[in-house]
């Protein structure tokens, strides 16, 4: 365990070090509230919006907030491995390979969460009128933000794990976003689908990464909390045993880079 | 790699050798458990390398000397304070260690030094300290000078040297310098085409895989056509007759040579393993 926080904290140290990203994409995430409240504005304004104005630019703000607090990226950090053949470096530590790459992510991700979720969080509250959760609420919104974590971060390293074949991440990666962007809830509010297509999307795990974590905080859920957190768990468990099965395939395909 | 039957004493050192593509890395990482084998049995200190891999990872240290285990943004120190924990190395013993790894790798100085700010010499002292830190019985050296000025080299050598003198540690050294191999190595592996073709002392390689030369000095051109010769080169200090001793003596050669022409100097050329290295990257040892 020791050994696995150690991991952690290098991720964090690195994170450190590259904070000028972090405050890149809070930059980003301004520009991306601003013409999401535009879009909105007009649709509100032509009167075909279903539902409150506010209640969609805050599921869209929150979405911001989740997203730059749960941002992964094992494709590109596995596929650099692999592609440049250091991947030979995790495997001589007397350390499990999973273990090292997600506990490194975990602590990469803690600073993210600061350097970017925090902000996010800020800018949805002052200027976006995100209300209050109330503690228990806000409580439940961040077990629910832990899990979402755990998914996007099992998603992506089972993806990764197809860089053993492609050699490279950044393909995976954005095949990943482009999906999560669509069924996440990271666009647009899911809500607002017509029942049948939101059952669809329902079906994949996508909506558990942001739509989730959005449902507990607005208190859209009359009481189903335990079973957002269960449709969480139930993806997490997928793709652990996905991950799992994927680095056992990857194993055998092994070959190292580079003589 | 095929048929290769391989077995390293305690603290011994032993150079493995061979051209690019030969298998000496896909060696290291077979018996680091990171590759399997599609054959055949791999016993580390009494392991499976590729079923323990965890455990057998304790007992051996490994520089892959082209790919960097530090961590490139973050200070050495870092870098360091990681493998001690992953190692079970307790603090006074790291301090301790670091000490005495100190005399010889000079590695105090930029210990809180970013490693994309330090040289590749600094980096490669980095290294070796990293392989060697936990005090595994087994290291493997994948070409640990690769690139490196001399200097950066001979603290290197010491360095492994010290450690196989104090520790008893058993090296398995893969490189491309000539220097390391005649400075640290009595018994040499060679390798080719995934096949060992040889494996004795480093002495009996040279003597048996190397044709003697024979440099004369004359006025006026020069033809020789005996059994024997390998080669006549046309170089500065005149003309350089290759031959094997096998087929013909250096006397011989010398008797027939001065019948014909007014020799005005000669000099017999010892082998040299350099001589042999070349031969080996260039064409393999084709017996």
């Amino acid at each position: 365990m020791n050994r696995y926080l150690e991991f952690a904290r290098i991720g964090l140290r690195e994170g450190v070090v590259y904070r000028a990203n972090a405050l890149a994409s809070v930059a980003t995430t301004v520009i991306y509230l601003v013409l999401m409240y535009s879009v909105w504005s007009a649709i509100a304004a032509a009167g075909t919006l279903e539902g409150s104005f506010s209640q969609v630019i805050s599921y869209v703000a929150l979405g911001q907030v989740v997203q730059n607090a749960t941002s992964v990226d094992m494709e590109n950090t596995v596929g650099e491995k692999v592609r440049k053949g250091t991947v030979v470096n995790e495997l001589k530590r007397p350390v499990s390979f999973q273990l090292q790459m997600l506990s490194y992510q975990l602590g990469g991700s803690l600073f993210d969460t600061v350097a970017r979720g925090v902000p996010a969080m800020a800018i949805a509250v002052v200027f976006l009128g995100v209300g209050s959760p109330g503690v228990l609420g806000g409580l439940a919104f961040l077990v629910s933000v832990v899990l979402s974590f755990a998914l996007v971060s099992l998603m992506s390293y089972s993806l990764a794990m197809l860089t053993f074949w492609t050699k490279v991440g950044w393909s995976l990666n954005m095949m990943r976003s482009t999906l999560t962007g669509l069924f996440s809830g990271a666009l647009f509010p899911l809500y607002l689908l017509p029942d049948g297509v939101r059952g669809l999307f329902y079906l994949t795990p996508f909506p558990s990464l942001v739509d989730a974590p959005i449902r507990i905080y607005q208190g859209g859920l009359s009481g189903s909390v335990w079973g957002v957190y269960g449709v969480q768990v139930f993806w997490i468990l997928f793709f652990a045993v996905a991950s799992r099965l994927m680095w056992g395939k990857a194993r055998t395909k092994l070959t190292v880079q580079g003589g | 790699m095929e048929g290769l039957d391989l077995e390293i004493e305690e603290g011994e050192i032993i150079g493995y050798i061979g051209a690019n593509g030969a298998g000496k890395s896909t060696t290291v990482k077979m018996l680091t458990g990171i590759m399997e084998p599609t054959s055949g049995r791999i016993e580390v200190n009494g392991r499976n390398p590729s079923e323990e891999r965890k455990a057998n990872a304790m007992d051996i240290g490994v520089v892959f000397g082209q790919k960097t285990q530090l961590w490139w943004d973050l200070p050495v120190r870092d870098s360091f304070r990681l493998l001690r924990k992953i190692y079970e190395v307790s603090e006074e013993e790291f301090d301790r260690r670091m000490d005495e790894f100190n005399d010889v790798l000079q590695l105090e100085d930029f210990l809180d030094t970013p490693v994309r700010k330090l040289s590749l010499g600094q980096k490669m002292r980095c290294e070796l300290a990293a392989a060697f830190l936990h005090e595994p019985p087994i290291v493997y050296l994948d070409e640990p000078t690769i690139g490196l000025d001399v200097a950066v080299k001979e603290r290197i050598r010491e360095f492994v040297k010290k450690m196989n003198r104090e520790r008893d540690t058993t090296v398995m050294l893969t490189t491309h310098d000539i220097g390391d191999i005649e400075d640290l190595c009595e018994r040499v592996v060679v390798l080719d085409e995934g096949r060992k073709i040889y494996d004795g002392e480093l002495d009996a390689l040279v003597d048996r895989f190397t044709s003697r030369r024979l440099v004369l000095e004359l006025e006026g051109g020069f033809e020789l056509d005996m059994e024997g010769v390998l080669e006549i080169e046309d170089t500065e200090e005149g003309y350089e007759v290759v031959f094997d001793r096998e087929e013909v003596s250096a006397a011989d050669l010398m008797r027939e040579v001065l019948e014909v022409y007014d020799v005005s100097d000669f000099q017999i050329r010892e082998p040299d393993i350099e001589s042999v290295v070349k031969k080996i990257y260039n064409e393999g040892l084709h017996e």
